[in-house]
């Protein structure tokens, strides 16, 4: 959900002079990270026929970033981070889940009958929609609200 | 057209999305969005009560599933009231906080997220959805008590948090149990197999137990009624008139449909000791509520006290088992929120024009702010319950049902707290019309949407007392269950 | 929405078998005559452990000085109620609730543990704003311990 917090305190303050870790995490982090967030997206799209869902795997996503911010450092995480993505992604997701979920009532079928578009397997393709915009969310909700507490 | 009962809950959902994304660009953009958004939603809402009244419930399963599979939501004549309320009161606290209350994006996301929570508990049948509901819209207060401006706010949200959480919980506990006893979770498909199973079985009663207290942690019944004092005081004013108004309101409306719906009349019928338990909690709440708020020295925790007592009142009359009693408490519930909103709108413009927070600073606030003085003496006599206002045909109903039925402590509770409401309101009135103030008040400018969402809460606490009649046999055919 | 159907099937079915079958499969329901009261505590082992964390969870709510710890606290009997639902839903013997093939063997109900997600993403969410608001609180007032917050207490000496 589009939480921005109005009770956490600034983030603007001093850069924080922090050297970046030792190169042992920072090799290791760089190395595992790709693979940490194709795990997530993997958890995203799997979660009727494993263990996963949208907000398993978007936490797992965020992890992978919040590792980065671990190793390199707070604010270089996030310059590498677009400014507004992190605001206008969890709405997105929200949008996107309202979008897929209404269609059917617009085709004449109840809220969330995903077998009502003329798709092809639309229930499957449906399901991995709503988890990809509730893993987008879920991600960047994550990172906002570790950039919040974290940077104030 | 039952479609509509999912948009009333997707609406809000979706139109909070927009302030945060819009505001990167344009200022300002919070409060119209949400205004737009509540006068859509408060149009709809009305629209689905007038069908409903019309042509009975209407009634939709998610995704076209069968009801024991899937997520039911629906509107019959007792929802369709408390939605309308939800709507109508999320509308009208904008007027205030057009220039008294929060109006950055943020405030206006949390606000839509708010109704969309409160709507949802209103129409869902589903004890689990509930749940998701209640968190929802729990969460939304808490946010929004935070952006008050003192020092308090903060701690006043966290304590708020704490105690909602544990209460939502609990309730939650109370799910799983039922949920192991039966292997249900739809409230239709629950009151059948709650017959089966029994309704003695120790299982389904630590159920109802713990959803009755998980829910009157919501509701703030004493003694778990800690949170509401420090809230409502610490929060923005508007925000603390549309919480009076709603939060506490909605959880007791879950409170009745749960019991009516899940659990049953024929289940209360079963176990009278656990009814009279729960009247006894009840009674305590409206006995301890107006006894506490008796020595309150300012006007926000005065209120909040009597909302506890008040409270226990709409609660009593559920434990009363009768339908004239659960119909007395839902008039009570939904009277109570018009007037308590209206009551901490008029004070909120007369502690900002007139610089009053306690009750003796509230001493002349007639002679300077003649009309939210007036707007607040009305709405303070309807808390006390005189006719014509609302507020006394609820606590009148309740106490003739308890009287019927025997229950004479429910019975002599409700005339006591009327008699303690009356003193402690008194010395408001006495204050705000008889006496001189000392000192130099520094007012701040007052809007006009300040003044006209007390007068207007007034206005309705008069129209729906003398309407009440009509009120209470349009809601009479959806409380079944019951013995009259 | 079909494979979530599917999985849910046997689920359903093992739930509307009767009242208690999670507990009866999972518990002595047939060992009772025959087992102590050490074996029929084993078996419901994951429930005592629930028991514990609730109780502890809101021993640190309600008596712990510190916010942070008190937001823990409610993390830890959140967790308890959760454990609840999960050792509800396991059978004895059970598999995980996928179903593969036309073989059967007991499924774990899967919809407690759906409900549990649920809670989870609701727990998530009010500790980050519990976290948020402690965070405030630390910045406004420079302590986190709650007795020495001055929650008002000024400005009621100041107006009385």
């Amino acid at each position: 959900m589009s939480d921005g917090d109005p009770a956490s305190p600034g983030v603007s303050g001093e850069p924080r002079e922090r050297p970046p870790d030792s190169p042992v995490v920072t090799t290791t982090v760089r190395l595992l990270v790709p693979f940490v967030v194709t795990f997530g997206l993997y958890t995203m799209f799997h979660g009727t026929s494993s263990v996963g869902g949208g907000f398993q795997g978007g936490v797992v996503v965020a992890a992978g970033v919040i590792a980065i911010a671990f190793a390199f450092g707070l604010d270089r995480t996030g310059g590498w981070l677009r400014p507004g993505a992190l605001v206008v992604l969890p709405a997105a997701g929200v949008l996107g889940f309202a979008f897929v979920a209404g269609g059917p009532l617009v085709l004449g079928a109840a809220f969330l009958d995903l077998s009502a578009y003329p798709v092809a397997k639309a229930v499957v393709f449906g399901v991995e929609a709503v988890e990809l915009c509730i893993g987008a969310t879920v991600a960047t909700t994550v990172v906002l609200l570790f950039r919040s507490l974290g940077g104030g | 057209m039952s479609d509509a009962v999912v948009v009333l809950v997707a609406l809000p959902v979706v139109a909070a999305t927009v302030p945060p994304v819009v505001s990167r660009r344009v200022d300002g953009v919070g409060w119209p969005v949400a205004a737009a958004a509540a006068t859509a939603q408060t149009a709809l809402a009305t629209w689905v009560g007038w069908r409903v009244l019309a042509d009975g419930p209407l009634r939709t399963v998610v995704a076209g599933l069968p009801a024991v599979l899937g997520i039911e939501l629906a509107v019959d004549r007792l929802s369709a009231a408390f939605v309308v309320l939800v709507a109508v009161a999320g509308l009208w606290g904008l007027a205030y906080t057009r220039r008294g209350g929060p109006r950055s994006a943020p405030g206006a996301s949390l606000y839509l997220l708010l109704l969309a929570g409160l709507t949802g508990i209103c129409v869902v049948r589903d004890v689990f959805t509930l749940y998701v509901f209640l968190e929802i819209a729990g969460l939304a207060a808490y946010a929004l008590v935070a952006l008050g401006d003192g020092r308090d706010a903060a701690p006043a949200a966290l304590r708020y948090l704490l105690v909602g959480t544990v209460g939502a919980s609990l309730y939650l506990l109370g799910v799983g149990y039922l949920y192991v006893a039966t292997g249900a979770l739809n409230m239709g498909v629950l009151a059948d197999r709650l017959a089966t199973v029994g309704y003695d079985d120790r299982l389904v009663l630590a159920a109802f137990v713990l959803v009755a207290v998980g829910l009157g942690v919501k509701i703030a019944l004493f003694p778990v009624h800690t949170w509401k004092p420090d809230a409502y005081q610490a929060a923005p004013p508007g925000i603390t008139a549309v919480l009076a108004a709603l939060v506490s309101t909605v959880a007791a409306y879950a409170l009745v449909r749960v019991v009516l719906a899940a659990f049953t009349g024929a289940f209360l019928a079963a176990n009278p000791r656990l009814v009279a338990g729960l009247r006894a909690a009840a009674v305590l709440s409206i006995v301890a509520g107006a006894l506490l708020a008796l020595p309150q020295r300012r006007v926000r925790r005065l209120l909040a006290y009597s909302s506890v007592s008040q409270f226990g009142i709409a609660v009593a009359g559920l434990a009363l088992g009768t339908r004239l009693g659960v119909l007395g408490g839902v008039v009570h519930l939904l009277g109570h929120a018009v007037m308590k909103a209206g009551a901490f709108a008029a004070a909120g413009t007369i502690e900002a024009g007139y610089d009053a927070r306690t009750v003796d600073e509230f001493a002349d606030a007639a002679a300077h702010q003649p009309v939210a003085s007036a707007a607040l003496a009305t709405l303070v006599l309807g808390l006390v319950g005189i006719p014509p206002l609302v507020g006394f045909f609820g606590k009148w109903y309740v106490a003739l049902s308890a009287v019927r039925t025997g229950a004479w402590a429910t019975a002599a509770a409700v005339l006591l707290s009327t008699a303690l409401s009356l003193a402690y309101f008194a010395r408001l009135l006495q204050r705000l019309y008889l006496e001189r103030r000392e000192g130099r008040p520094t007012p701040a400018p007052v809007s006009t949407g300040m003044v006209a969402s007390g007068v207007l809460a007034a206005l309705a606490a008069l129209g729906l007392g003398l309407a009440s009649a009509e009120l209470i046999a349009a809601l009479r055919p959806a409380i079944e269950g019951v013995p009259p | 929405m079909l494979d979530v159907l599917a999985t849910a099937g046997p689920g359903v079915g093992l739930a509307t078998a009767g009242p208690g079958v999670g507990l009866a499969t999972a518990g002595p329901g047939v060992g009772l005559a025959t087992a102590g009261p050490v074996e029929a505590l084993a078996d419901r082992a994951a429930y005592l452990v629930a028991v514990v964390l609730v109780g502890l969870g809101l021993h640190v709510v309600v008596a712990d000085r510190n916010l942070l710890r008190k937001v823990v606290g409610l993390n830890l009997f959140q967790t308890g109620i959760f454990l609840v639902f999960v050792a509800a839903a396991a059978r004895t013997g059970g598999r995980s609730p996928l179903v593969v093939g036309p073989d059967g063997g007991p499924y774990a109900d899967p919809l407690p543990q759906v409900l549990v997600l649920t809670a989870i993403v609701v727990g998530v969410s009010v500790s980050a704003l519990a976290a948020a608001l402690v965070v405030r609180i630390d910045a406004e007032q420079g302590t986190v311990l709650a007795d020495e917050l001055d929650a008002g207490q000024r400005e009621v000496t100041e107006r009385e």
